[in-house]
């Protein structure tokens, strides 16, 4: 059985697993995480502030840090959005280290090794899936994230008029696709981690650890962290650059963690004994 | 085939019964020198497994044996440290090339809870690559197979072990194997599921030829169920080849007892005054007699001797109330060959504990 084929099996399958009440609630989860990153930015704006530079410029404010009329600009449209991504990545990271560790506490991966031998088609196929149901939810967050920016910003008087012309478009399709890459490199590494540790509480432990205290709390006392750290680099994407790291830099070093962590995933799924 | 190699003592070498009936020129599975080692630990230690295709053939050993080591580096899942051999007639070391044709369940039935069973087994189904349109006939049909028919829909969490145990060796059955590989598919059953998971997979091999290795604790059933034995001890084999092999005996032993009590003691000198080797007992004494046979000729001796000692006795005044043979037990035959084999394995001039003469 030849990769391809393993991979369009273990896509059918994997979406027969998925069509579930608990997968609609963690898409929901992420759209609401984004509509409450959208409430937040725009309730908590600053009216005082100059109307700086558009997301992903690298050298102005990005997430929560805005002023109203940063917002009132064409950029602001996508604004919310993206200062939530850094939010629905993480969500999306632990679900995916959550689900892979579940196959081995269950012992679900052996009964699934024994009809797909191909394991490396087997992860492409579940990374697949988990890409393609990402993207969707991100579709609804950011028609969710739009629709509860125009009303958010309806209430506190900001104008909206230039969110609607050809710039605006092209920065909610370009915070989109920011968010995309990096929710996809979070469930790469959430998946990679999964496999490594295969405890689900350890899992969880060493993510939760790594990628909200530690990351943040090295990143306080040293800016560099921010274009090395994988969890601040994928945020850094998802924000389309950050003062302290540009984005073009940021997407080469998460395309070569992520091939990093793909490798080590296929070879300790293709080498590793099933114990379980 | 029956056999490729025939190890002194194993009981390897061309079967008796239906083992030798049902054997052809390839085994469904034939491997040499099969051996796991973890670091220093050697689970599994040059085994070598011959099964000829068409029967039910029973793998039991100890606890910490090494029989699901050795299920999972059949299956794939664990790699051997050394070892060659063939699965359906394809290299061990290529899985991918007859699991398609392998259905397996490998310890406890490994199932989503979260799903119910038909979504579990169409999950399974579509990574097995049964089409579409196929799958909910197919599932339908397992499920009608394992008796879960009604409960289909039913969230596996909600499912009793009986139950698991069922949808488990259902998603074995799933894709028609030729092979299939069940470890302690009777676990959790009450005694009718027992019944019934033993007649249906005696029905499988009757009925389709398939061949069935079945691990268990339960020796009465393997004994009820298998034609053909594999016994394994610490890592290491101690008996494969015909079940019936296994059982049969040179000699029976019958139990003799007379009326009254104070009759043992005679009859005891009786028999040893015929030559006919005797235990003596409180309230009978237990012969070893020549076994009764297939054989006609070897059927009348039998019966001639146990006239005899009739006979002899009733000369002598010592009435008979009860002339019982007893029969050996597979657990019997069992007990006898872990005991060689480790007391073999105990032995430092005795490497070839795998040798271990099986029990005549």
């Amino acid at each position: 059985m030849n990769v391809a084929l393993a991979a369009r099996r273990s896509y059918r399958a994997e979406l027969i697993k998925l069509w579930r009440p608990s997968t609609a609630v963690a898409m929901g989860l992420l759209a609401a995480l984004s509509v409450l990153s959208t409430v937040l930015v725009i309730s908590l704006a600053d009216t005082d502030g100059p109307a700086g530079p558009a997301p992903g410029s690298g050298n102005g404010p990005a997430g929560f840090d805005v002023t109203t009329g940063q917002l009132a600009a064409a950029s602001g449209i996508a604004r919310g959005f993206t200062g939530g991504a850094t939010f629905t990545g993480l969500l999306i990271f632990l679900v995916c280290a959550i689900a892979i560790t579940l196959e081995y506490g269950q012992g679900t991966l052996r009964t699934l090794f024994l009809r797909v031998p191909n394991r490396r088609g087997w992860l492409a196929g579940r990374l697949a899936v988990t890409l393609t149901l990402v993207a969707l939810a991100l579709v609804a967050a950011l028609v969710l994230s739009v629709a509860v920016a125009v009303a958010v910003a309806g209430i506190r008087g900001i104008d909206t008029s230039a969110w609607w012309g050809t710039e605006g478009v092209r920065t909610l399709a370009s915070g989109y696709l920011n968010a995309l890459l990096a929710a996809a490199f979070f469930a790469v590494l959430g998946t990679v981690l999964g496999l490594v540790v295969r405890s689900t509480a350890l899992t969880l432990a060493i993510g939760v650890a790594w990628t909200f205290p530690i990351e943040h709390i090295v990143q306080d006392s040293w800016s560099g962290a921010t274009r090395v750290f994988p969890g601040l680099v994928f945020d850094t994407i998802s924000q389309g650059g950050v003062v302290d790291a540009s984005y073009g830099p940021a997407l080469l070093l998460g395309i070569g963690y992520v091939l990093v962590a793909a490798a080590v995933g296929t070879v300790l799924l293709t080498r590793r004994d099933v114990t379980v | 085939m029956t056999t490729t190699t025939s190890r002194p003592g194993t009981g390897t070498g061309p079967g008796t019964g239906t083992a030798a009936a049902a054997g052809t020129a390839a085994g469904a599975i034939d491997v040499h020198g099969l051996t796991k080692r973890y670091g220093r630990r050697t689970v599994v230690s040059g085994l070598d497994v011959t099964i000829p295709e068409g029967v039910v053939a029973g793998f039991v050993g100890p606890n910490g044996a090494g029989k699901t080591t050795t299920l999972r580096m059949l299956l794939g899942l664990v790699r051997p440290s050394a070892g060659e051999g063939t699965v359906l007639g394809e290299k061990l070391r290529d899985p991918a090339s007859y699991l398609p044709r392998v259905g397996a369940l490998i310890e406890s039935p490994a199932l989503y809870p979260a799903l119910s069973g038909t979504r579990n087994l169409a999950a399974l189904a579509a990574l097995a690559g049964t089409g579409r349109a196929e799958t909910p006939a197919r599932v339908a049909a397992i499920l009608d197979q394992v008796g879960l028919t009604g409960r289909g829909e039913d969230l596996v969490r909600s499912y009793s072990l009986g139950m698991k145990q069922r949808l488990a060796i259902g998603a074995a059955l799933l894709t028609d194997p030729d092979l299939l590989i069940l470890d302690e598919p009777t676990n959790g059953l009450d005694p009718i599921g027992i019944r019934e998971t033993r007649e249906l997979i005696r029905s499988l091999t009757a009925r389709d030829g398939r061949t069935v290795l079945v691990s268990s604790h339960l020796l009465a059933e393997v004994e009820q169920m298998c034609d053909w034995l594999i016994v394994v001890e610490g890592g290491r084999l101690a008996y494969q080849g015909p079940t019936d092999r296994l059982m049969a005996s040179r000699t029976v032993e019958v139990v003799l007892r007379p009326e009254h009590q104070d009759d043992v003691a005679p009859l005891a000198d009786l028999l040893a005054g015929l030559s006919i080797p005797a235990v003596r007992g409180p309230r009978d004494v237990v012969a070893s007699l020549p076994a009764p046979a297939t054989d006609d000729e070897d059927d009348r001796d039998h019966a001639r001797t146990l006239a005899t000692v009739n006979r002899a006795a009733a000369s002598r005044g010592v009435t008979l109330i009860e002339m019982a043979p007893r029969r050996h037990s597979l657990e019997d035959r069992y007990q006898g060959l872990v005991t060689r084999a480790r007391a073999a394995a105990a032995t430092p001039a005795s490497p070839a504990s795998t040798d271990v003469e099986p029990v005549r």
